[in-house]
């Protein structure tokens, strides 16, 4: 679907109605919590990073940008245009609350953080914004920040079957290609699309070393400094990034020390700076975080874009294959795939427990744990489910449930 | 001889074993000052036992404020506490706990070598635990034992839809406003938390026995009200509120 005009006729009224207007959320003294943490001196570019965008709440460039969530919106056709992409998923609570204006109720924090953000005018330079209809309150979110930002709507449909679906995907992306180079007046080719996705897969090759060495050691890249990379990738300039993250690579390698903590494969919601209240809780009951499966940083970068044919449709097809069939998101992979996934993991990687961590009010993650918690628990797999959201108070409360999993999983081992 | 105290929301408790008996036991509500009220019951029971505090050889802090008591020598969780007290009162077999405490509910499966295999408990809200049942029977007027006697005698117990100590709260009210006994709210109240306790239930292995501790296990007919929703029998473990910190006497 090409670009939709929503809620056009209403602007004015409803962003008259919005009281909390630029909104200012201060996330720097948890950073410098996270930063005192590092061992490794070159993850200072990434806490820089953030706390250079954080400061600036906008993103100064000389590219216009293009934001965008899930990993369904390709990255690589963005970059092909010769813009720069923001991921804005978005799990803040200072926005959330300003975003109650927008979204009140029973909605779920990240799509409130996002209202809070747009209307807190913290994207004011972002050129477009791509929202994929990946759960219903994206698609919902598509029109409601559509008074103040113009919106692409790209929606794939919500079977990930390469077979059934790629014809329809390609002309989805194809449409958001011809739209954005007609919009930003630019001309690429089969030439551009080709070196952004050598931008995407170097970016991958390094995600692998770094997702290997912490499987093997988990504490040579501490889980607070894997997602602050995590979280920089968001918005910094890939090639930057690349080059920073190959430096932290290098420096962990000095790292490695064998650690005796159960090992954990932590699955479910993206953990997304500055919520990272749950991987807090995990190290502080003495479990390591050894991998994940999560959308932003596993699901993201671990495949690579495999181009059999490279004209512009089979680069198109390709990335269409990596990006969508090779979805981990609820909403499109299904149970026996995620199970399958989550099963393969923990025995390739030799792992104790899986901690299935869901935002409350997320229904696409809710549904799916207790029939994942029984798949597991046929095949002694331990399991834990957590929901929580993004207040401080139950951080005591989960502090002994993931104590407690802490202890079985020793009791396990004997 | 060694000491196990849980440091709970509501109450906390201690208990000081030789071997695996029980010599004192001195519970008291925790209050604002946790940690003083926890020093306070230990002293409490090494009078009650006659013994010296240089006569213990270790301290084990469970519960909710296990972190804050320095006398410690070890800490367990209350999960792991009241699987090895379940455990070993169950005279050492394979056992689902049920363990409804101020302020959470657990279940836990314990296998045949006294482990925990698997654990549930609610997450933040207070739905279905003991501080639901707190803030209801103040709305009836009573405690949570009072709540417990009236609902013995009920004669309709009225549907209540919501665990949500806040829509609850309401339904409650306007129940009494449009002069329903107090007796079918109260046995409605302890039929939706045995409802949502059996739902925890279910998620565990059925042919293992159940057992019931923590404090909810001493509210008059919640476990009644548990076997008859999930149609399965329910022990009551001796001294229910003490289990906690008998296990982790016991740790
Ligand atoms: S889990 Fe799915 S819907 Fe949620 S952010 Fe990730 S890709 Fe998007
Ligand atoms: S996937 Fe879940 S958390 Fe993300 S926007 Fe949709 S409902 Fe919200």
């Amino acid at each position: 679907m090409t670009q939709k005009k929503f809620l056009d006729n209403f602007r004015d009224e409803i962003q008259k109605g919005f009281v909390s207007d630029r909104i200012s959320p201060n996330n720097i003294a948890e950073l410098q919590k996270y930063k005192r943490k590092s061992e490794i001196p070159s993850m200072e570019n990434f806490y820089e990073a953030i706390e250079n965008f954080e400061n600036k709440k906008t993103f100064e460039l000389e590219k216009p940008s293009v934001g965008y969530f899930c990993n369904i919106v390709p990255e690589e056709i963005i970059l092909a245009c010769d813009l720069h992409p923001v991921r804005l998923c978005c799990e803040d609570q200072v926005c959330a609350q300003a975003g109650e204006e927008i979204a009140p109720g029973d909605i779920c924090c990240v799509i409130k953080s996002i209202c809070g953000k747009f209307y807190g005018r913290l994207y004011e330079n972002l050129n477009l914004v791509i929202i994929p209809g990946t759960c219903d309150p994206k698609t919902k979110l598509a029109e409601l920040i559509s008074p103040l930002k113009e919106i692409y709507f790209l929606d794939p449909g919500r079977d990930s079957d390469y077979l059934e679906n790629a014809a329809i995907w390609e002309s989805r992306y194809t449409e958001l290609f011809d739209f954005l180079k007609k919009r930003f007046h630019k001309n690429p080719g089969r030439t551009q699309l080709i070196s952004a996705c050598h931008k995407t897969n170097k970016r991958t090759e390094i995600f692998r070393k770094i997702y290997q060495l912490r499987t093997d050691y988990p504490d040579s890249i501490n889980v607070f400094d894997y997602y602050i990379m995590i979280y920089a990738s968001f918005f910094m300039e890939i090639e930057l990034w690349n080059d920073f993250a190959e430096k932290v690579y290098s420096q962990a390698l000095e790292k490695k020390k064998t650690q005796n903590k159960p090992r954990i494969l932590l699955v479910g919601t993206p953990v997304i700076f500055p919520n990272f209240k749950i991987i807090d809780v995990l190290e502080q009951s003495g479990l390591a975080m050894a991998t994940d499966i999560q959308c932003t940083s596993f699901g993201r970068f671990f495949n690579p874009v495999e181009i059999d044919e490279d004209t512009e449709s089979g680069i198109i097809r390709a990335l269409a294959l990596k990006n969508i069939a090779g979805s981990i998101c609820p909403c499109l992979l299904n149970l026996e795939k995620m199970a399958n996934l989550i099963i393969d993991t923990v025995n390739q990687y030799n792992l104790d427990g899986v901690i299935y961590y869901n935002l409350r009010l997320c229904q696409v993650f809710e549904i799916q744990t207790a029939i994942l918690r029984q798949i597991l628990k046929q095949r002694n797999i331990p399991f834990i489910s957590i929901k929580t959201d993004l207040g401080k108070e139950d951080t005591g409360q989960l502090k002994t449930r993931l104590e407690a999993f802490r202890e079985m999983l020793e009791s396990h081992r004997k | 001889m060694k000491a196990g105290i849980d440091i709970g929301s509501v109450m906390t408790k201690c208990v000081i074993v030789e071997g695996n008996r029980v010599i004192a036991k001195t519970i008291s509500r925790s209050g604002p000052m946790p940690e003083k009220i926890a020093e306070n019951i230990l002293q409490q029971a090494l009078k009650n036992a006659g013994i010296e505090f240089s006569q213990l050889e270790k301290i084990v802090s469970t519960g909710y404020g296990r972190h804050i008591f320095s006398l410690n020598h070890k800490t367990v969780t209350e999960v792991s506490a009241a699987a090895k007290a379940s455990f070993y009162l169950s005279g050492e077999k394979p056992c689902l706990v049920i363990d409804v405490g101020g302020q959470d509910t657990k279940t836990i499966e314990v296998d045949r070598r006294g482990e925990v295999v698997d654990f549930l408990m609610n997450d933040k809200c207070a739905a279905g635990t003991g501080r639901f049942l707190e803030m209801m029977a103040t709305v009836l007027e009573t405690d949570i034992y009072g709540l417990g006697k009236l609902a013995l005698s009920a004669t309709k117990p009225v549907v209540i839809n919501s665990t949500c100590s806040v829509f609850a709260e309401s339904e409650v009210v306007s129940l009494l406003a449009h002069n329903e006994r107090k007796e079918n709210i109260a046995a409605g109240l302890l039929n939706a938390i045995a409802a949502r306790i059996a739902t925890m239930m279910s998620h565990f292995h059925k042919d293992v026995p159940v057992v019931f501790c923590g404090g909810g296990a001493n509210i008059p007919g919640l476990k009644e009200s548990i076997e008859k929703i999930s149609g399965r029998q329910i022990h009551i473990l001796e001294n229910p509120q003490f289990v906690v910190a008998f296990g982790a006497a016991i740790s």
